[in-house]
């Protein structure tokens, strides 16, 4: 009997943890909900540090910083000089992953679970939305405590704002961030050393294109005496073969303004000339025969097998010398070397690849947040954008420790991350910064600051192609979670079937009436109503 | 005369309180995750939406009743009609093909009488089992991609027409089965060779006696050895019929096979981890296991009409 008890007993202890466990965020929400007195503007900023610890919770998209992270314990320090009194909690979601990240927010919102005071989200995420997880916001409120980031959002793309907004009813919960290198920050990134060999230009023409794919098949760049080499390919995601597409001027995938009317990309009549050239291709063996099946755009690049990085890939910050790419080409190539190049045209002159378009992620507070605790984070972080030292250790770490210049002499410029720090897991947990343009604790930035930090090849790099972007800026309407995954893979299948000669271009007009019957008209509509209600 | 006292039911427990209080924590797992969790399928009537600091058990009697309107669009859509069809046919042809090669390899086996090479041959089968099909979809590329791998390169020596196994609608479920076997046929078959290590070796002994030669032995002894083990196995898995195998297919599948190789629990991670369709996706897993309750039920009487063992 007394045995029974005890096991008893210890049955209801290991419970009884369990439960405070599993409530361990909670908790950690209301309580910092509880430190609601917080300083206004007048006390913080005209009389400095205020005795009363404000307390933050966060939850930062794909665990951009950690509590341990050398900014999370810096930054608390440093905003002291600038009349801030925080306490910085960082709600740990153990993932870098931003597919997985997204998929443990829902179930923590599922859950009933409360919100962190700020969340950045990738996007507008509609279970946290329904879970009442966020506050509503204005953009009177956002000018009057951000007024300089809110000029900038202006600047870059006015209607931006809609990215933050509820396609419902057009309310405001997100306050965006855009990417520093700008809407169309990628380009067509060559083998430099194979460009070299050829004797070639970067091509500028399809035809001139069509050169260097049968040089890449011919002329054994890569030396190892096999006709192994491509150059160009594509692998199964997004932005499959954008660069042909987009020399005619279409970009599958995504919606377009014709004729002051919402239409989607992939069934637009330029698709066939597309789809044309690519055939041929296939058929003269200038693309690899597994395209969009076991081809691996960025792999393949690397290992010096694919002479091309297209497809989105060519992210400018990245393929300069001192760009993450560079480093990974040269790691299988010693030799190897990038040059960006805006996108071949084709014969209406249209160029460009697939873009994400100016939005980064936002900036959400959780909805037991009052205006004044949301106002003085704001300030915060506004101040956070603007003072230089704040942005530095919030963006980069401590120089000489965690990055430096690429030139170490200079005072503006490209930036790299000094060894060990360099590893990108390391990088994010120990120090708890990732890469320009994306920030734990500098969620939003002003050019007078970051410009400084930008590498000025990689601007040139983001300036040269002429971009494709969403409209709507991927934003997803009421029935998209039903049709458009679906949709978008019969559309790749339908388009691999015909480059790979299994089904005649005679069959578009069948597959347009198919894309359409299947959910297409539906989703259709949808994006011209959101289009009416927030982008006109 | 003496009565027997049957003992109380209340009595009984207390009696075996140490047993009983053994298989409590089993019980409790089975009440809470296996039965508890079954609430869940109310939200497959409902549509679903979380509510703040509520947990889920709370939300799901407030949600806004729908009847069967996730059921009829998945019915009614062609996505949905399309998976079904795939994952019904994939898991066919893996249970028509796959489900008798482990009793092969395991009747093989028992045939070899050199231990070492027999444990060589069980090790080589059993391998692929421990590894993920992240890892084995990886090596399968290697070996077939219609670019670089092994394969291709003796086609082409063959001077045979290069074939994209992982992008050709037309072998793609070939392939699904043959990486299937290639990956469980020497688990699989270690429950059929426990089987056959327990037949009576008397019955061997007196059939050799009686001029029974090896195949005979194998056809009257063997066989009927293990057909009660083989019958149970096949319960059990055709109540799987559709599980298709989530982690080989979200693997091994792509742009150009979607057509063939989407099946339901591909789909149901898009749609509900993905896109947040819990109602939906609810839904589908539910009319799931209604399909593999009945199959079970269904194979089970045939099985015991048969005369042969069954699992209840």
């Amino acid at each position: 009997m007394k045995k029974s008890l005890h096991l008893i007993l210890a049955a209801m202890l290991l419970a009884g943890s369990m439960v405070s466990c599993g409530n361990q965020t909670t908790t950690t929400s209301s309580d910092s909900t509880s430190t609601g007195a917080v300083s206004g503007e007048s006390t913080v900023q005209s009389e400095g540090v205020t005795d009363e610890v404000v307390h933050i919770s966060y939850i930062c998209t794909q665990d951009l910083a950690l509590q341990d992270s050398y900014t999370t314990t810096k930054l608390p320090e440093l905003l002291k000089e600038y009349g801030y009194n925080v306490e910085l909690e960082l709600i740990p979601m153990g993932n870098h992953d931003g597919t997985e990240w997204n998929q443990k927010l829902q179930l923590m919102a599922t859950s009933g679970e409360q919100p962190a005071d700020v969340m950045q989200l990738g996007y507008l995420n509609t279970v946290v939305l329904q879970a009442g997880w966020l506050k509503p916001l204005t953009e009177e409120f956002i000018q009057q405590n951000m007024p300089r980031y809110y000029d900038q959002v202006n600047e870059i793309y006015d209607k931006m704002w809609a990215w933050g907004k509820d396609p419902t009813d057009g309310t405001l919960y997100g306050i965006p961030s855009f990417n520093m290198y700008g809407p169309t920050r990628h380009t067509l990134a060559y083998r430099g050393d194979w460009l070299e060999k050829f004797g070639m230009e970067p091509p500028t023409t399809i035809e001139e294109f069509e050169v260097w794919l049968e040089k890449c098949r011919t002329e054994d760049p890569n030396g190892n005496g096999q006709a192994d080499e491509y150059g160009y390919t594509s692998q199964d995601m997004g932005g499959y073969f954008s660069e042909v597409f987009g020399a005619y001027g279409v970009m599958p995938g995504q919606w377009m303004i014709r004729d002051d009317k919402v239409v989607n990309g992939a069934i637009q009549p330029e698709v066939k000339d597309a789809l044309a050239l690519l055939k041929k291709w296939y058929g003269n063996d200038w693309i690899p025969k597994g395209i969009m099946t076991t081809a691996k755009r960025d792999n393949d690049f690397y290992a010096g097998i694919v002479g091309t990085m297209g497809q989105a890939g060519g992210y400018a910050p990245a393929i300069v010398p001192s760009g993450s790419y560079t480093a990974s080409l040269q790691a299988q190539n010693p030799d190897g070397y990038i040059v960006g190049a805006p996108s071949f045209k084709g014969p209406e002159g249209h160029y460009g690849t697939w873009e994400y378009g100016p939005k980064k992620y936002m900036l959400t507070f959780g909805s037991h947040v009052d205006d004044e605790k949301a106002a003085y984070i704001m300030k915060m972080f506004e101040t956070i954008a603007t003072e230089k030292d704040l942005f530095e250790l919030t963006m980069l770490g401590e120089r000489g420790v965690h990055w430096d210049y690429a030139d170490p002499e200079a005072e503006s410029g490209s930036t790299v991350f000094l060894e060990p720090y360099t590893d990108f897991t390391k990088k994010l947990n120990e120090v708890g910064v990732r890469e320009m343009s994306e920030s734990a604790w500098c969620p939003i930035w002003i050019d007078d600051i970051y410009n400084d930090y930008l590498d000025p090849l990689a601007i040139e790099y983001a300036h040269q192609n002429e971009g494709y972007f969403d409209p709507l800026l991927g934003i997803s309407t009421e029935s998209s979670p039903l049709y458009s995954e679906n949709l978008n893979n019969y559309v790749k299948q339908f388009y691999l079937e015909v480059i790979t000669g299994k089904t005649s271009m005679d069959e578009f007009d069948n597959f347009v009436a198919k894309w359409l019957q299947d959910g297409g008209e539906i989703l259709t509509q949808e994006a011209n109503d959101l289009y009416d209600l927030m982008f006109r | 005369m003496t009565t027997v006292r049957r003992r109380g039911f209340f009595e009984n427990i207390w009696r075996y309180r140490i047993l009983y209080l053994m298989l409590l924590p089993a019980l409790l797992y089975f009440l809470i995750f296996r039965y508890g969790s079954m609430l869940g399928l109310l939200i497959a009537f409902q549509d679903y939406k979380p509510v703040l600091g509520q947990g889920f058990y709370q939300t799901i009697f407030q949600g806004e009743w729908v009847g069967f309107k996730h059921f009829a669009f998945f019915f009614t859509s062609p996505n949905g009609l399309q998976v079904l069809r795939n994952t019904i046919l994939i898991s066919i042809y893996k249970i028509v093909f796959g489900f008798l090669a482990p009793v092969l390899l395991a009747l093989l086996l028992n045939e070899v009488k050199r231990e070492r090479f027999k444990k060589v041959i069980q090790t080589i089968s059993y391998l692929p089992h421990f590894m993920s099909w992240v890892i084995l979809a990886g090596i399968l590329r290697v070996i077939l991609s219609p670019d670089y791998g092994v394969l291709i390169s003796l086609f082409q020596m063959l001077g045979m027409e290069q074939i994209n196994f992982l992008g050709d609608p037309r072998y793609f479920r070939s392939l699904l089965v043959v990486s299937e076997i290639w990956q469980n046929i020497g688990w699989d078959s270690v429950i059929y060779l426990a089987a056959l290590s327990s037949l009576d070796m008397t019955l061997y002994e007196a059939a050799r006696i009686d001029g029974a030669n090896r195949f005979q032995q194998l056809r009257y002894i063997t066989l009927p050895g293990i057909v009660g083990t083989i019958t149970i196995m096949f319960i059990l898995r055709t109540g799987q019929i559709l599980n298709a195998g989530f982690d080989q297919v979200f693997n091994l599948s792509n742009a150009a096979v979607y057509s063939v190789g989407d099946i339901i629990d591909t789909f149901v991670y898009r749609a509900g981890l993905q896109q947040a369709q819990y109602s939906y996706t609810t839904a589908i897993g539910f009319f799931k296991s209604l399909v593999g309750f009945v199959l079970v039920l269904g194979t089970n009487t045939i099985a015991k009409k048969l005369g042969h063992e069954s699992v209840l």
